[in-house]
């Protein structure tokens, strides 16, 4: 048999040098925000009980979480999120703590992925929880420390988007569904699956609610959503739009048009119940940032503590860190593009930059179009054009 | 900003969805001349042509932002991305095919069922709460029931004459079939307005 000594475990690796430096770097940063804005440091086990995950409303399936056995026989997880043993330590060492309390932590999270998709099953998450904290105040401050966050890691270009958890559960409980139906239909706004939920909609009888509905995962955006949503939301999901509005209004004039809406943000994490975020960054074509607002996950441990929080993806800033870095190292690659009858000019140009130092090649021109693909092929940082006249086009 | 990057299914949904970009007004000459090379360009954007399954592993990395895919790939490898419109081509559905003539519900034995596409067999019989043996197979699955391996298939059918020409029948649809459009979650949400116009570009296509 072959002994599995000199690999790592599925979805598992070795950080090394560079990329380990920028990791601690990243998990620095965000501790010293978190840090400079009153929360207070906790680490929990890595190992729980089966059944803190379990309860009503957590957000994991059996089939997600990893798990061992303890002596006696109990069945025990590697941690799948933190939130659930920040919530049990709170209600038992903590319970006396005053309100609100503020808790950050720095810890890995195991999930398993479906094998062979180049998913980790090992994440570092960064991330607070702000526990006793009911209101609008305490929203706010969730939301802006979650944009400090991606601004203490040199991210400028994020993308913050809120929705509602309020929002699918008011239009849904007017349909005439039965929950089976109605998780079908949540998954199809998840997924903006725009026609195979107007077929399923098709099927029931025209309602406020069913026309609300079918427009969910259409309405995300900027402030226009909310025009286009006024008119078709009625009841408790009118005040729950409502209450966008005020936090959006609050925090455009801070993040601009960094701060967007999704009203279809419907995802499975149960215990969510007010507003709900995510964050995203060009260069990772997942959700960097989740986070919302869970009144109801202490009902399980016997009382009543509203908190809001939000967990950040260490690894995938320090992949997109690490990406940038790489590109910064590149020298600057040129080429340069000679039309028929200025190979001599383009030869010229191309003594006069090599001279300077930059890394150039020339190619015969065969129109822009082309000229872009090949140069984006190549990864070149500028192309020039030379013709009778001399273009210069530079390329991000 | 980079250019948006369209991943296509090669093969059955190819032509298609190329003459689609065509009614969209896009320069599709890279498309229909491939040559060697592997990433395409199509007017401001950038193609590349994959295996279906490839198709949604691109998209769920963002490394390509828009897709075109068969509905039967999204139902056999579930994922987290968007899937935006139904192009309505490459029509056709899974069902459940037995040797005809028989009644595959009747008996006490436990059934075996062969077929290509594992995770849409075994959804489609939990919820009938049937307790099934599912073998994949790699090619012809018609000839599974022939050999007598398996009492029935789940594959795509188009027109039915294979199934025919085999002595098999169709004894339930599982599900319709056709193209849709998938896209990456994140590239949505950074570049919605160019994302949300190419989609629309394309439906307006589909109008057409």
């Amino acid at each position: 048999m072959q002994k599995y000594i000199t690999k790592t475990p599925d979805g598992t690796r070795d950080l090394l040098f560079e990329e380990c430096e920028l990791h601690s770097r990243v998990k620095s940063r965000l501790s010293d925000l978190f840090q400079s804005r009153g929360y207070y440091e906790v680490v929990t086990p890595g190992l729980e009980y089966y059944d803190l995950f379990s309860l009503p409303g957590a957000a994991f399936s059996q089939t997600e979480m990893i798990k061992v056995t303890e002596q006696g026989g109990r069945l025990l997880v590697l941690r799948p999120d933190s939130t659930m043993p920040i919530a049990r330590l709170v209600s038992t060492r903590l319970k006396d703590a005053p309100l609100p309390l503020r808790l950050h932590y720095a810890q890995k999270v195991y999930r398993v992925s479906p094998g062979l998709k180049g998913r980790s099953n090992e994440i570092t998450q960064s991330g607070v929880e702000l526990i006793g904290a009911e209101g609008r105040l305490y929203d706010l401050e969730t939301i802006l420390t979650a944009a400090k966050a991606l601004e203490a890691c040199g991210m400028t270009d994020y993308k913050i988007e809120l929705g509602h958890a309020g929002i699918f559960g008011a239009l849904a409980a007017d349909l005439p569904v039965d929950e089976e139906e109605k998780e079908e239909i949540r998954l199809l706004i998840e997924s903006k699956s725009y026609s195979a939920l107007e077929d399923l909609l098709d099927g029931l009888p025209e309602s406020d609610a069913a026309a609300a509905i079918r427009m969910l995962p259409r309405l995300f955006g900027g402030r226009e959503v909310l025009e286009q949503a006024a008119g078709i939301f009625g009841g408790r999901a009118a005040d729950e739009l409502a209450y966008l509005r005020e936090l959006l209004a609050c925090l455009e004039p801070a993040l601009g048009d960094r701060i967007n809406l999704d009203l279809g943000l419907v995802h499975r994490n149960h215990y969510y119940t007010g507003v709900v975020f995510r964050g995203y960054l060009p260069g990772s074509g997942d959700t960097v940032v989740s986070g919302g607002r869970y009144d109801r996950l202490f009902d399980a441990f016997g009382s009543r503590r509203p908190a809001v929080g939000f967990a950040v993806d260490d690894d995938a800033i320090t992949a997109i860190l690490l990406a940038e870095r790489e590109k910064q190292r590149k020298p600057r690659r040129k080429i340069l593009f000679a039309a028929a009858g200025y190979e001599m000019k383009a030869l010229a140009r191309l003594e006069e930059l090599t001279a300077a130092g930059d890394v150039c090649e020339v190619l015969p021109f065969g129109g822009k179009q082309e000229s872009l693909h090949i140069a984006r092929e190549r990864n070149a940082a500028e192309i020039e054009l030379v013709g009778e006249l001399t273009e210069i086009i530079r390329l991000v | 900003m980079k250019p948006i990057r369209i991943a296509l299914t090669k093969g059955r949904l190819e032509k298609d969805a190329v003459a689609i970009f065509d009614r969209m007004g896009l320069d599709t000459d890279a498309l229909k001349n491939k040559g060697r090379r592997l990433i395409l360009p199509v007017s401001d954007c950038e193609a590349v042509l994959a295996k279906a399954a490839d198709v949604i592993t691109y998209i769920e990395h963002g490394v390509c932002d828009v897709g075109v895919v068969g509905k039967d790939t999204i139902l056999e490898y579930p994922g987290s991305y968007y899937e935006l419109l139904d192009l309505k081509i490459g029509k056709c559905r899974f069902a459940l095919a037995g040797p005809a003539g028989k009644d595959f519900y009747a008996g006490y034995q436990s059934k075996t069922i062969a077929t290509k596409y594992p995770a849409v067999a075994r959804r489609f019989f939990d919820g009938k709460g049937m307790d099934v043996k599912i073998i994949k197979i790699e090619g012809s699955v018609e000839l599974a029931p022939l050999l007598g391996l398996a009492d029935a298939i789940v594959d795509i059918v188009e027109t039915g004459s294979t199934l025919r020409e085999n002595g098999l029948e169709v004894i339930e649809t599982v599900a319709p079939i056709s193209a849709r459009v998938i896209v990456n979650m994140a590239s949505l949400k950074l570049r919605k307005a160019e994302m949300e116009d190419f989609v629309s570009r394309m439906q307006a296509a589909l109008a057409e």
